[in-house]
């Protein structure tokens, strides 16, 4: 037998028995999955379970120890698997930290490999969307377009513009994300003002290309790994030295790829830079210099991707900041570390479940007498907004870093 | 006392196929086994269908296993899975010692095409570890071959209910006591454990599958049979850790193997002769640890795999001695007790899992001329129950409001009979709720399962449904499968509890040879339910030590 | 980014939250790491303090007749250093029992008014019915497990179930209950079963305690349950009715005394297996008493290193999920639990603490680093002896300083509480969260003192 025909033969018979072999980072998440004692402590948790209930969405507990145990079976899985919206409280609440989400994300790569006709349709029409435009939102046909919608967007926040900029050599790369760059502008807009009062020495893109984390999530591995390449290859050739994000999911996943493709540069959020790398005392300088916005009584929402993806502290730097800032109350919700639902490319295909998850926090924030809730990802943001505003609910909703820029003084 | 053409004894794999060809050939037959079907030897093997590839110095042997190959893929397409089977080896000359080589690939590759699979072939160690990226890459090539796998637990059941089906009286938990073979009035004595009765049954012809206690039987009926028992030891890893099958070396110059093996991964086997009694075997720490350091030269990462138990059977060879175990023969030997004056009487030795249907045949030939009677084998041909049509599982998951992966794993284990279980739901829709969240196994399969496959303890569940063989190995499934189990049989609250404890020490009969790593959280898990909360360490039941809880 | 504090309490079970919390109130700075959930939050409703002797076949009739036993018996039980000065006298019972009431009634402070308060005292073991109608003899409940008049040999009690909830089947329940009813003991006349139908979502299957639960908490789900109640209670005439742990999350107490008025019967809750709702009760109960402190509590935080100096632990290494950090304390409290929480791990060669490895011994203070740990367990899985595997964690002196071989401690500043520590077996005592509750009670008084010493 000739060398192309055993590569047939043996291909032949692992496509048959439905066998893909497993990538050195995938055994990882199979010892991650191996530690599931059982015990359902998880399904105590999990928002989706909690939303839909056990039968809808079998849980955590049965995507570790049931759904992931037999590669040739994931197909079978596809009814449950794409309802996780990788929150991540099952592994935070978990004995063993079963890395819950990395599981998730590993059937569902496969069964993209394998059975791509089980994969929710809507969420082939975003893979299309970012092997088209290499970002997860459609693009602005039109620059101009594109400039008018900033520019009104900005005059609603009464934010000032900062030049967009590329700098080879800055010491920060500004990453807003695709969403804060072609939809929610205003983010993108806020982060430029307030790195720019601070003097911090940034510099954005030539080119915006998506992080690759919707990719992932699709089950698109290589996309995923493709789009991290290249955004390695644009970091390495401005040559920064950090990263600053104002998207959660953003902050995590270019957290885990600077790691894992040895980028040599941390990745912060715009909150965590702010509190570790600008500080507290010159926040609060700053905050204090002109106070011109009245008082207002505000409640906070924690992304997953934040609290559970990176860290919980960042939740603690969140309040920090916010004491900083005169006239300004926060007041618990009891719901601020609650998954908005937002998450996993779950609102894509099953928005009822994502709706439905949100319920929760929907009920507890409206309770509160806050005006605003703030929430330092636009995905959060735009989740929670439109539930609220469903919802017959009055309170406005932005992210944090308008919320910031709004407070800094404008003339200095 | 009622009068059979033949009585078989014995509920493994042999003893099934017999009772299974019996009566589909028209004998009235009644099986007795002294335990549930399956619950010996043939538990505790990897479930190989052997094309015979490894006695490649016995080609008879090897024509025989390679056509049961294409046999099975007919009777029992629905339970069959196919591995692809890599064997690393560091040098040529491992492989082409004594001409080795040349002979057993040309002996495979003979008979590849029949069974469906390509010849032996030779991947370089790129083309390996794109295979199987655990693999060491310290190779000079691998073989590649396939083999077919099948549940044995299932294979011997669906035999045993194609008897069933086709007139034969299925006795479990009925252990022989005495045998009458020599005078025409032939009969064979035995106790029903469930009925707590002696009783008697009558036949013309007498077959000993006893397996292990082959010898045993024999004796009883005065008869001599003498048999090598040999022990052989299994690991057992949660999930599939391997895509596919690999081969390794072992410590001693023997061949092991880590097959995957449905959702769990088996590393086996030792061989080491035994005196022992079979009930009492455990797999000791040097078998573990045998296994573990053989398999660990090609699979460097094995030990951060998650044991989760240890199986140990006795394999009743034929009495080849001064050799080693793998030089034994292993083909079988159907014994006719006429020669040593007890004409009523037939034993085997020898045999594997993938003869067990040639066995039944030429043994079932010898009864029927015995018997004076004219049939026609049919076992190759019929398949056996729920091999029928194909089942589409999407669309019953559809119908019957179900997750998709049981109705998988449903299929996997009864196909067709897959909607008979769902049925069931359908006046009972409270019995789609998961019992066991490991397998999964909903309520229904179990009710099915203890109305139609007469299992007496949640141990004979397990053999049917596969309940607590995963990561949790019962720790969750353990008292509700016994609340559905003492409902259904009508237990007496001591008996529902006594259910409980006894099955959590048949669980860790297996589960304390190799208690490590992950398994002691699960552990203090397991006192943690039935110890601190449920207080079942210290309930005031008659509790009957087990057979290996009695010997240590 | 790094933090400094006075007290890093590794571990968010009873026994880490107790000694944070008492530390906390003492006027420490406290924060406290969790890396995920343990046995507390699977508990099942019940506090045991002490129930056997390991070995024993009947149990003590109250804790305090326990205690002294275990102090006279059990030199290196956790209760027993309770009992010991720092000169290492023979233990003193009383000093026991007082400390362990002194804890107990500062836990049931704390927790009164809140989802997870209980009722009970030292003066007697009670025996609480589990999901499987199976009894153990346990200190205090959770107030919806408690009966203030318990059943009398003319009552009848009815265990209800629901449909599609597999984790509780009440005929079986009923089964287990009478056949263990001791000859002649005072119990119900009559034990009864029914199904109740009160599907949450509409469907009877699936079911899930939590999900239960949650309903319950609302109005329409309290009162499907009530009506389903009802209807049972009157048909059966029983007089108590025994439920699944399932009364609600938050507001148990007040569903358990709602139905108690709609069906004129005496309402229950089982011990709970996991998922434990009463076991999540008790941690929510638990953080908010800690929180209550102003002390920090960091989820999703591993211990992962540690910096010593000398005789001091310096500084903590504590990884989240993408982050790393340093905490820089002046004592530490290690309850990191024991398997389950992840404080012991072990592999074919032995056990071993897993931050510091620290030296870890049985319950005779043998250490076991190099004991295969199926050489510490039972051919038999359930038994009064349990397994020795489950007594094995650190050596401690009287101050509960883990100590080294030659038994002076590893650390100055550092402490130890709760299941990580040796010599108690609380599977087969029934006395795990009590153990929790009385060593880290001591463990964070006696850290707030060390720090309060040296500042």
């Amino acid at each position: 037998m000739s060398d192309d025909e055993a590569y047939k033969a043996v291909s032949a018979t692992l496509d048959q028995e439905r066998i893909i072999p497993f990538k050195t980072d995938e055994l990882e998440v199979v010892r991650s999955a191996e530690k599931c004692v059982n015990c359902g402590l998880c399904l105590n948790h999990c928002p989706v379970v909690r939303a839909v209930g056990v039968d809808r969405f079998s849980g955590p507990r049965s995507i570790a120890v049931e759904l992931s145990r037999s590669p040739p079976d994931f197909w079978s899985t596809a009814d449950k698997v794409y309802l996780c919206t990788s929150c991540g409280t099952c592994r935070e609440v978990c004995p063993y930290n079963v890395d819950v989400p990395d599981i998730v994300s590993m059937v569902r790569a496969r069964i993209f490999k394998q059975r791509p006709d089980l994969v929710p349709s809507s969420l082939l029409a975003v893979r299309e969307t970012i092997a088209r435009y290499s970002l997860a939102f459609e693009p602005w046909e039109d620059p101009n377009e594109k400039i008018e919608s900033r520019d009104a967007r900005l005059q609603a926040v009464a934010l000032p513009f900062i030049q967009d900029r590329v700098v080879r050599g800055a010491e920060v790369l500004f990453y807003p994300g695709c969403q804060a760059e072609e939809r929610a502008q205003e983010v993108k807009e806020a982060a430029k003002f307030i790195l720019s009062y601070f003097g911090v020495d940034f510099t954005l893109l030539e080119e915006m290309s998506c992080c690759g984390l919707p990719s992932r999530l699709i089950g698109d591995d290589e996309t995923s790994r493709s789009l991290a390449a290249r955004l390695r290859e644009k970091v390495s050739s401005l040559g920064v030295k950090k990263i600053v994000t104002t998207c959660a999911g953003c902050t995590s996943n270019l957290s885990d790829m600077s790691v894992r493709d040895n980028w040599g540069v941390p990745v912060y959020h715009l909150i965590e830079f702010l509190a570790e790398e600008v500080g507290l005392e010159r926040l609060s300088e700053a905050f204090n210099e002109d106070s011109r916005a009245g008082e207002v009584l505000i409640t906070i929402h924690d992304p997953c991707h934040l609290i559970r993806h990176t860290s919980r502290q960042i939740a603690d730097h969140v309040i920090a900041i916010l004491n900083l800032i005169p006239n300004v109350t926060t007041v618990a919700s009891g719901v601020a570390d609650s998954c908005c639902g937002g998450g996993g490319m779950v609102g894509y295909h099953s928005r009822d479940v994502a709706d439905a998850v949100v319920a929760h926090n929907i009920e507890a924030i409206s309770a509160t007498k806050a005006k605003q809730l703030v929430a330092p990802c636009p995905l959060c943001t735009a989740q929670i907004e439109r539930n609220l505003f469903n919802a017959g609910s009055a309170i406005q909703v932005d992210d944090l870093a308008v919320f910031i820029a709004q407070r800094l003084p404008q003339q200095r | 006392m009622t009068d059979y053409d033949v009585i078989v004894i014995g509920g493994g794999s042999t003893g099934t196929a017999v009772a299974r060809d019996c009566a589909l050939r028209g004998l009235k037959t009644l099986l007795l086994e002294r335990d549930d079907i399956a619950s010996a030897t043939v538990g505790t093997c990897a479930g190989m269908i052997s094309s015979g590839f490894k006695y490649y110095d016995e080609p008879d042997i090897m024509d025989m296993c390679s056509q049961e190959v294409v046999y099975f893929r007919r009777i029992a397409r629905h339970i069959i899975m196919k591995n692809p089977i890599l064997m690393p080896f560091s040098d040529i000359e491992e492989l082409t010692r004594g001409g080795e080589a040349r002979s057993f690939t040309d002996e495979y590759a003979k008979r590849a095409e029949e069974r469906g699979v390509p010849p032996i072939m030779f991947l370089s160690p790129e083309e390996s570890l794109s295979i199987e990226p655990s693999l060491n890459p310290d190779m000079a090539a691998s073989l590649y071959y396939e083999e077919f796998f099948i549940d044995p637990f299932r294979l011997c059941l669906l035999q045993a209910i194609d008897a069933k089906q086709h007139g034969a009286t299925i006795k479990t938990y009925c252990e022989v006591t005495g045998i009458e073979a020599t005078n025409p009035a032939r009969s064979v004595t035995f106790y029903n454990r469930a009925t707590r009765q002696v009783e008697c049954a009558g036949a013309k012809l007498i077959v000993n599958a006893g397996g292990p206690w082959a010898g045993k039987v024999a004796a009883m009926a005065g008869a001599p049979l003498e048999l090598r028992l040999n022990k052989g030891a299994h690991v057992i890893m949660d999930r599939r850790i391997v895509n596919v099958g690999i081969s390794s070396r072992a410590a001693d110059g023997r061949w092991i193997y880590l097959y995957p093996h449905e959702n769990t991964t088996l590393l086996g086997t030792t061989a080491l002769d035994t005196w022992e009694d079979p009930d009492v075997i455990v797999a000791s720490h040097d078998e573990i640890e045998y296994l573990l350091k053989s398999i660990e030269w090609v699979v460097p990462s094995i030990r951060q795999a998650r044991i989760i138990r240890t199986m140990e059977g006795v394999r009743p060879l034929v009495p080849e001695w001064k050799r080693s175990e793998d030089k034994v023969t292993r083909g079988y030997r159907i014994i006719d007790h006429e020669k040593d004056g007890v004409d009523g009487l037939v034993s085997f030795t020898g045999g594997k899992l993938v003869m067990c249907r040639h066995m039944a045949e030429a043994v079932t030939d010898l009864v029927s001329k015995k018997l004076g009677r004219e049939t026609v084998c049919r076992t190759h041909l019929d398949p056996l129950p729920g091999n029928e049509a194909d089942v589409d599982v999407l669309a019953l998951a559809v119908e019957y409001g179900l997750s998709q992966h049981a109705v998988e794993r449903l299929r996997a284990r009864r196909g067709t009979e897959t909607s008979a279980v769902l049925a069931l739901t359908k006046e009972h829709p409270e019995w789609k709720s998961t019992i066991c969240t490991c397998e999964p196994v909903i309520e229904a399969e179990l009710r099915y399962a203890i109305r139609n496959e007469f299992p007496q303890t949640i141990g004979d569940l397990r053999r049917r449904v596969r309940l607590g063989t995963g990561p949790c190995q019962g720790t969750f499934c353990t008292f509700k499968a016994a609340a559905v189990l003492a409902e259904e049989l009508d237990f007496s609250g001591e008996q529902y509890q006594l259910e409980i404890i006894d099955f959590l020490a048949e669980r860790w009969k297996g589960k304390r040879p190799p208690m490590r790593g992950g398994q002691l959280g699960q552990e203090e898990l397991t006192q943690g339910l039935y110890a601190c909360v449920a207080n079942l360490d210290h309930c005031d039941l008659t509790y009957e030590l087990k057979p290996w809880e009695e010997a240590a | 980014m790094d933090i400094e504090t006075d007290l890093v309490v590794i571990g968010g079970g009873m026994a880490g939250l107790v000694a944070g919390s008492v530390a906390a109130e003492a006027g420490l700075d406290v924060v406290l790491l969790r890396k995920g959930h343990g046995a507390t939050a699977q508990s099942s409703g019940a506090i045991d303090i002490i129930g056997y002797v390991p070995g024993a076949a009947t149990y003590f009739m109250n804790p305090v007749e326990g205690l002294h036993a275990l102090s006279a018996m059990c030199p290196f039980h956790p209760y027993s250093a309770l009992g010991r000065s720092k000169e290492g006298l023979p233990t003193d019972p009383d000093r026991v029992v007082s400390r362990v009431r002194g804890s107990v009634q500062w836990l049931k402070d704390k927790l009164s008014g809140s989802c997870g308060a209980l009722k009970g005292d030292l003066e007697e073991n009670i025996q609480a019915i589990s999901l499987l109608g199976t009894s153990k003899p346990t200190c205090l409940v959770q107030e919806t497990m408690w009966n203030d008049i318990p059943p009398s040999h003319d009552s009848v009690i009815l265990f209800a179930g629901l449909r599609g909830l597999p984790d509780f089947n009440p005929s079986s329940a009923v089964k287990a209950f009478m056949a263990n009813r001791p000859y002649g003991e005072e119990g119900p006349r009559k034990a009864v079963s029914c199904v109740l139908d009160v599907a949450p979502s509409g469907r009877p299957f699936n079911l899930s305690q939590i999900e239960i639960a949650r309903s319950v908490d609302h109005d329409a789900g309290l009162s499907a349950l009530a009506n389903s109640l009802e209807g049972q209670v009157l048909k059966t005439g029983a007089d108590y009715v025994a439920v699944p742990p399932i009364l609600g999350v938050e507001h148990a107490r007040e569903n358990r005394r709602q139905l108690e008025e709609k069906t004129g019967a005496a309402v229950f809750e089982l011990t709970a297996f996991p998922p434990s709702v009463p076991g999540l009760r008790l941690q929510t109960g638990l953080e908010t008493v800690f929180k209550k402190t102003d002390g920090r509590l960091l989820a999703g935080h591993e211990a992962t290193g540690v910096r010593k100096d000398g005789d001091l632990i310096q500084a903590i290494t504590a990884r989240a999920p993408r982050r790393t950090m340093e905490i820089r304390s002046t004592a530490v409290v290690l309850a990191s639990g024991k398997f389950l929480g992840g404080g012991l791990v072990g592999d074919e060669r032995g056990v071993r603490e897993s931050l510091m490895g620290l030296p870890v011994v049985d319950g005779d203070l043998i250490p076991v680093s190099d004991s295969r740990p199926q050489r510490l367990t039972n051919v038999i899985p359930l038994s009064p002896e349990g397994h020795p595997l489950f007594g094995v964690g650190l050596a401690f002196d009287s101050s509960f300083h883990p100590v080294g071989a030659d038994g002076s401690p590893v650390a100055q500043n550092l402490l130890a509480a709760g299941s990580v520590l040796a010599g108690y077996n609380y599977a087969v005592e029934k006395s795990g969260l009590g153990v929790a509750l009385a060593t880290g009670f001591a463990a964070g008084t006696n850290a707030a003192a060390y720090v309060k010493g040296v500042q």
